[in-house]
């Protein structure tokens, strides 16, 4: 917008994160960024009366160290991965998108980036708990685009890159990349490894325009996702969250058709499916701030402390979706949030 | 009552008269402190004097006075600047805030583009004379407790602090000469003023969903049907996806019978919550 300063004008970088290779390549990416030495990210990060939205239409970059926990345990909003080992990290806290329904913007104050430079410690964190797994039999699964869309940041800062190096020829360790960018061209000159999921969401045009903005429109998306399968890569399809909007089978049966008929399904890892779903606090933090998105204005039910669209519905729209996508895909391979 | 009111913060007159004229503002006796104010423009100043013991009591003073909640708050002031890094008559934006007798820092929200120079600032208790030897930062006497006792009330995107350097700190300028300070303010007041406009477009921003006459129809309607505080809640929601979906339309009229009983209030309630629902 004019008048406002473009994203990453100012670099707030914490006094513990000077010298860090990350820390160096931003700031030589924004060599014309105003810097503001910090003592730690939450000084910036966590202060009071902030305003996210305001700040998402100029975000600033915060480089700080990831101290403990390095690694969470699996959220129970996401599916079921065939193994109880499953965790997540956050290289990255928030995303350069801004999604109406994403939780984000109920866990954090904050709509700035902050990167986490010691991406070197959360892989070792990754490796001690590989070596002591609560499945042995099983992989160890690590979401690490969780709380961001690290692809989106690939031509800002490599780290799909490193840590696709970095999880090379660990067999027992697998890493999911979720993302909504079209920058696989990032990344597209590596050797694809069979313990990377590349996995994109992806949403009717119609519900992209309205709730993903930010986003990439879906053919950029659809496009990048081809050209990963094309390279030999593995990729999930996220369809995740389905917006209950009006007409919405209508809108997601053409959806599905359309795509499923230009991919090559065969090729598909698994598919991922939910409705929208979000911690209780978080939803009625993102209301409480005037959200202009009508997702929060919706009815919806409360379980085990998450607002969610009510069972029977859900199960019913899922069941529904479902029988659309088994004429592509193997049922074994949709995984689904019910 | 004024509403929207960007406040201009200064330390002493020679810093608030050019503001004064240039926005020509009038003295108000409200309050027993310098404050002036241009209704039209919807500009205030309220000067707090030299150093930080007056900057909590009149900002409170003067909140109560107005809506403290649509407040933008701007300090203007000078600050001595290093020989080597700065220029007499340089402004500044601020970004960073340290006090030399505490470890808190504050780290205004620099969102609009002020074409400005920015620098960090320390404020001090006494007067710096030695040339800043100790600081790495533009020095004043007041940025810290006026950012403190500010965004306890506001959201920081509505706090900025602009600085002129005046010195050098190296007691050949400063105080003594007040009629040096309005005549460098002079000189920088379109860049000040231009910044001043500028920073009304946040408010412009981030504007509620609920309009003043949602809020009023909210009000009558708790008290008319009884509504429980957790029913007042849900229809502020309620209202508020009403709002998001009809953008020109008034809320509803109710033409429901006021409650008798508990059961017939719940009803009465869910009735007007399907009304929102439309």
């Amino acid at each position: 917008m004019k008048n406002l300063k473009p994203n990453f004008s100012h670099i707030y970088l914490e006094k513990d994160a000077i010298g860090y290779p990350l820390s160096e390549l931003a700031l030589s990416k924004f060599s014309g960024s105003t810097i503001v030495q910090i003592d730690h990210y939450k000084d910036i990060f966590n202060r009071k009366g902030q305003n996210f939205q305001l700040q998402k239409k100029s975000m600033k970059l915060i480089l700080a160290i990831k101290r403990e926990p390095l690694l969470y345990d699996g959220s129970s909003m996401i599916q079921d991965y065939m193994t109880p080992n499953v965790y997540y990290n956050t290289p990255i806290l928030n995303c350069l998108y801004n999604c109406d329904y994403c939780f984000l913007q109920g866990m954090y104050d904050s709509g700035n980036l902050v990167v986490f430079v010691n991406d070197q410690e959360m892989m070792g964190a990754i490796d001690e708990r590989v070596s002591n797994p609560l499945d042995p039999s099983r992989p160890t699964v690590i979401s690490i685009s969780y709380n961001t869309d690290l692809l989106a940041m690939e031509n800002i800062l490599p780290l799909c890159r490193r840590w696709i190096n970095y999880v090379k020829g660990k067999k027992d360790t697998i890493i999911e990349i979720r993302t909504k960018s079209a920058l696989f061209n990032a990344i597209s000159d590596m050797k694809p490894i069979d313990n990377v999921i590349l996995s994109w969401t992806l949403s009717p045009e119609s519900i992209c325009r309205q709730y993903e903005a930010a986003a990439p429109p879906l053919e950029r998306r659809v496009n990048s996702l081809k050209n990963a399968l094309a390279n030999g890569w593995r990729v999930r399809l996220c369809f995740d969250p389905i917006i209950l909007a009006h007409n919405w089978f209508e809108t997601y049966s053409k959806f599905f058709k359309d795509l499923l008929f230009e991919l090559d399904c065969k090729k598909i890892q698994d598919v991922t499916l939910g409705v929208f779903r979000m911690n209780k606090d978080y939803f009625n933090k993102i209301r409480k701030r005037d959200t202009r998105s009508n997702i929060y204005f919706t009815k919806y039910t409360i379980e085990k402390g998450a607002v969610v669209v009510k069972r029977k519905e859900r199960v019913e729209a899922m069941n529904k979706i479902q029988n659309i996508l088994i004429k592509f895909i193997s049922k074994d391979k949709i995984l689904i949030w019910k | 009552m004024i509403q929207k009111l960007q406040c201009l913060i200064t330390a002493l007159k020679a810093e608030s008269d050019p503001f004064i004229q240039h926005l020509r503002l009038k003295r108000d006796s409200a309050l027993d402190f310098p404050y002036f104010v241009n209704q039209k423009l919807s500009v205030g100043l309220i000067g707090v004097g030299v150093g930080k013991k007056n900057i909590k009591s009149r900002i409170n003073d003067f909140l109560k006075l107005i809506n403290h909640k649509e407040v933008q708050f701007i300090n203007v002031g000078i600050a001595g600047g290093k020989k080597s890094k700065t220029n007499i008559g340089e402004l500044f934006m601020i970004n960073k805030i340290l006090d030399d007798s505490s470890d808190k820092k504050y780290y205004p929200e620099i969102i609009i583009d002020h074409g400005l120079n920015e620098s960090s600032i320390t404020t001090v208790g006494t007067p710096v004379l030695d040339g800043g030897k100790k600081y790495d930062t533009l020095v004043d006497m007041e940025s810290h407790e006026i950012f403190s006792t500010c965004s306890k009330f506001v959201p920081v995107h509505n706090i900025s602090i602009i600085k002129l350097v005046s010195d050098h700190m190296d007691g050949q300028e400063l105080f003594s000469k007040p009629s040096v300070v309005s005549e460098l303010f002079k000189e920088k007041m379109d860049e000040i003023i231009h910044f001043i406009n500028q920073f009304k477009i946040i408010d412009k921003m981030v504007t509620p969903i609920l309009l003043e006459k949602d809020l009023v129809w909210i009000e009558n309607t708790k008290g008319k049907y009884l509504l429980t505080a957790s029913q007042a809640d849900q229809l502020i929601n309620y209202a508020k996806g009403y709002r998001l979906r009809n953008h020109e339309n008034v809320l509803p009229e109710l033409d429901i019978q006021i409650p008798q009983t508990k059961n017939n209030q719940k009803d009465t309630f869910n009735i007007i919550c399907e009304k929102l629902k439309t």
